[in-house]
């Protein structure tokens, strides 16, 4: 536990004679009104009243005194707290286009963010998960219109912790997964669909999270999974997700453990199932079991198509796992056997010899929260120690 | 739990017995029970979770909660330095905290370091509190436990969106009774400002159903009190809060006051004087001649303790920690079974369908590397009991619900035989031989 170096003894004497001489009373501002403009805004004692004060005790002036003050307080509090551990947090996960669904293809979209914090109980707090779920936003929004230069710049390195799989079926040139560099974030505006509009930009409302939570809040990786819809309308993306231990919002959600993974259906009878409403709720019903089945199962490849029909209980390849994570009833027929089986079922199987058709996964991302962080060991008692020893007579 | 033996004289009679019953009472190594085999408390003084200490006073665990920046070491630090100051604060280093073996073979860290001091009154083992998930987990795991706890807000900052977070902690761990300690009152410009950290915090603690209009607020400098300055502000307010936890905060039973409760491993039929069981003391005591109740698997049976023995010497009375021998009035070796309980009569009931809060074991821990869903079938292993167990979750769950080794998850255990059970009873899930979490009962249902 670290314990910042409080101001010197000087200022300690300054507040003192303050609190205790009666001569020199402080300006008295009405506890009420403190007490409201906490309620709507969780703002510090002392920077509510410091906003009351400031506004001359009208409240609609002190609530934009301290959206403003926040940041700057914020931002002051982090440089502050910047040498410390953010190891909890969550991943946030918008899912802006999840691609072929019948209608027009908007092709696939979405964006996942990981937000640290210090201590899990910060990270179980509402607004820190809907923060995390904007940036997520933010990130799937605003990637192809970050210059083109800058993306290559940046290159489309894998971070560490993320696995992705270079497709060699669809286009090789193309990824689906990339890394979105957060300091090119940090400057994007923070998005903001369904509130009213935020003004606000992604590094702004992280300061003002860090004043509102007063602990060290840090942007730690974020990628971008985009792809446009497929010439022809033999093919289709489908993208499922899962986030395990987090919370749902209307647009996106947050977890400990995210998933993205893109499935791709190549058939001559894709088009007629446009408007087959049972065949669209099975297929995000199979995309979100793959999602889940590589959260559950420690995956770090798609693998080859095999024959195998059983699966293999300890495959890190998604494609030759025991499909145990399949909605409703699950199997312990490999990944791949299921696939095939599913699409063929439908009618969109593969055609004998092309192994390119029917359905096939391209690419995934799991992230977990903290992983690769080297959390600090805590040891209470002896900080306790050290500290009382420091003021031992 | 915390075992707490109380050294109590040596109350049997130490007559050699003529005759003993008992020739198989399980040993330390060929136990098969969970428990460890506790000496004598009157030998030894004998603790599972934490050093030797005196026993002259009633022990409670106390755990400080709050905010990074709010001074929990600090005001923990002043706490021993007043205490020490009128001789009753020394500390403890982790390192000397005995770990139970089966701990260490479950591969559960116990990560709470703890600091020890005493009161006139009471004797206080204090954990720092840093996080939701960890505590959670070594809460049920039995690794750490909090009976009390204070939560620490600063007077700058007032309550925070995580207090809330603190609070739920409380409640969710079952902490019924909370000191708030308000620290760095020499750093606000206005005192009337305390007026209304107050006021808020009443008002969120009757809102997580603590008792907001009595909780004691006590408020000061931690800082003050450890540079020995401010007196008034700084060790008088430190020993006004550590009167407030001896006086709110309530001491847990102990087990030797609980009503009796013996598990049962074996059963025996000794020619000439009928069935005898054998197991251990869990709490409480007994003496010959007592009724009881033979609980679980079955219908329940009442009968009489005829007599009782352990070390084969007969005993007057037998009590907590004890591994002794029972013999019963009038019943068949067919009839008792192990896996069942002898108990005061309606001490505890038995019950087929539990709400639990369970931690799952990560891989690294010795526990499963896949995750489940509902209808998974582990092992329910409590005492001697070795139950079927069916998962399902509490209602508006996703039907489709994962649980992932490392997730504290609440569950609805639904027991294909009855076993003896009530809240706040720890238990360990098992598939095949394998350990893959620990729970706690938080409801019973049926």
């Amino acid at each position: 536990m670290h314990l910042t170096t409080r101001p010197t003894a000087l200022i300690r004497a300054a507040t003192r004679s303050r609190y205790y001489a009666a001569t020199e009373t402080p300006e008295k501002v009405p506890l009420a009104l403190i007490k409201e403009l906490r309620s709507m805004t969780n703002v510090s004692l002392k920077d509510a009243r410091e906003a009351l004060l400031q506004s001359r005790y009208d409240v609609r002036l002190a609530l934009n005194y301290v959206r403003h003050n926040a940041i700057k307080v914020g931002k002051k509090k982090a440089e502050m707290l910047k040498d410390r551990t953010a190891a909890e947090g969550v991943i946030g996960l918008c899912m802006l286009s999840g691609g072929w669904a019948g209608g027009i293809d908007w092709g696939v979209r979405a964006g996942i963010v990981e937000l640290n914090c210090e201590t899990d109980f910060v990270a179980r707090n509402a607004d820190f998960h809907d923060l995390a779920r904007k940036i997520a936003e933010s990130a799937g929004f605003y990637w192809d219109h970050t210059p083109r230069d800058q993306r290559s710049r940046h290159g489309l390195e894998s971070t560490e912790a993320s696995h992705w799989h270079r497709n060699r079926v669809f286009d090789s040139t193309k990824q689906f997964i990339s890394t979105f560099p957060t300091d090119e974030l940090l400057k994007a505006p923070l998005v903001n669909i369904l509130d009213a509009p935020g003004a606000t930009r992604v590094q702004s409302a992280i300061w003002e999270a860090t004043a509102k939570f007063g602990e060290k809040i840090h942007l730690r990786r974020a990628a971008t999974l985009l792809h446009p819809p497929p010439r022809s309308s033999d093919r289709g993306l489908r993208v499922g997700s899962y986030a395990h231990g987090g919370k749902q919002f209307e647009l996106g959600e947050t977890g400990q453990v995210v998933s993205l993974v893109v499935v791709q259906m190549r058939s001559k009878a894709l088009p007629s199932k446009a408007n087959d409403e049972k065949f669209i709720g099975d297929l995000n019903q199979l995309c979100t079991s793959l999602a889940r089945q590589v959260v559950g199962y420690q995956t770090t490849d798609v693998g080859d198509r095999s024959d195998l029909v059983k699966g293999v209980p300890d495959s890190a390849k998604l494609y030759d796992q025991p499909f145990a994570m399949l909605t409703p009833e699950p199997t312990k027929d490999s990944v791949n056997r299921v696939l095939i089986n599913w699409a063929e079922e439908r009618g969109i199987g593969a055609i004998e010899g092309d192994s390119d058709d029917g359905l096939s996964i391209l690419d995934f991302v799991t992230w977990t929260v903290g992983e690769g962080i080297e959390k600090e060991e805590q040891d209470f008692a002896g900080e306790v120690k050290k500290m009382a020893n420091k003021y031992a007579l | 739990m915390l075992k707490v033996h109380n050294s109590v004289a040596v109350v049997a009679p130490l007559r050699a017995a003529t005759r003993s019953f008992v020739t198989r009472i399980p040993n330390a190594r060929a136990s098969t029970s969970r428990s460890a085999w506790a000496p004598r408390p009157s030998l030894f003084a004998f603790s599972r979770s934490y050093a030797v200490f005196s026993r002259e006073k009633p022990h409670l665990n106390i755990g400080t909660i709050g905010h990074v920046d709010h001074g929990k070491t600090t005001l923990t630090a002043a706490i021993t330095k007043v205490l020490s100051e009128s001789g009753g604060a020394k500390f403890t280093d982790y390192a000397m905290i005995d770990k139970a073996p089966e701990e260490k073979a479950r591969g559960i860290t116990i990560n709470s370091a703890h600091v020890e001091y005493e009161t006139p009154a009471r004797h206080y083992g204090h954990i720092d509190c840093p996080g939701h998930a960890d505590y959670i987990k070594n809460m049920i795991t039995g690794a750490a436990q909090m009976d009390g706890a204070i939560i620490v807000v600063s007077a700058t900052d007032g309550q925070m969106p995580q207090t809330r977070e603190h609070l739920l902690l409380a409640r969710q761990v079952g902490i019924q009774k909370l000191v708030v300690w308000v620290n760095k009152i020499d750093a606000i410009d206005d005192p009337e400002m305390l007026e209304l950290v107050e006021m808020e915090m009443r008002e969120l603690l009757t809102q997580y159903s603590f008792d907001g209009d009595n909780t004691p607020i006590i408020m000061g400098s931690a800082l003050a009190a450890l540079e020995g300055r401010d007196n008034e502000i700084g060790s008088d307010r430190i020993k006004k809060l550590v009167q407030a936890c001896d006086d709110w905060l309530e001491l847990p039973v102990r087990d030797l006051d609980k009503p009796f409760l013996m598990s049962v491993e074996s059963v025996y039929s000794i020619a000439g004087r009928g069935t005898v069981v054998t197991g251990r003391v869990e709490r409480g005591s007994i003496t010959k001649g007592a009724d009881i109740e033979i609980l679980g698997l079955n219908d329940s049976i009442r009968t009489t303790i005829t007599g009782l023995e352990m070390f084969h010497r007969e005993l007057e009375r037998a009590q907590a920690g004890d591994n002794c021998g029972a013999l019963l009035r009038s019943i068949k070796r067919e009839q008792v079974h192990r896996g069942q309980v002898l108990t005061v009569p309606g001490a505890i009931k038995a019950h087929k369908k539990i709400v639990a809060t369970l931690y799952i074991l990560t891989k690294d821990e010795g526990g499963r590397y896949t995750p489940f869903t509902q209808h998974y079938k582990p092992q329910l292993f409590i005492r001697t009991a070795d139950i079927t167990a069916t998962v399902s979750f509490p209602e508006g769950t996703p039907e489709d619900k994962m649980v992932m080794p490392g997730d504290n998850v609440e569950v609805i255990l639904n027991l294909d035989k009855h076993v003896a059970i009530e809240m706040g009873s720890r238990f360990t899930l098992r598939e095949g031989n394998k350990t893959i979490g620990t729970g706690i009962v938080t409801k019973i249902l049926e």
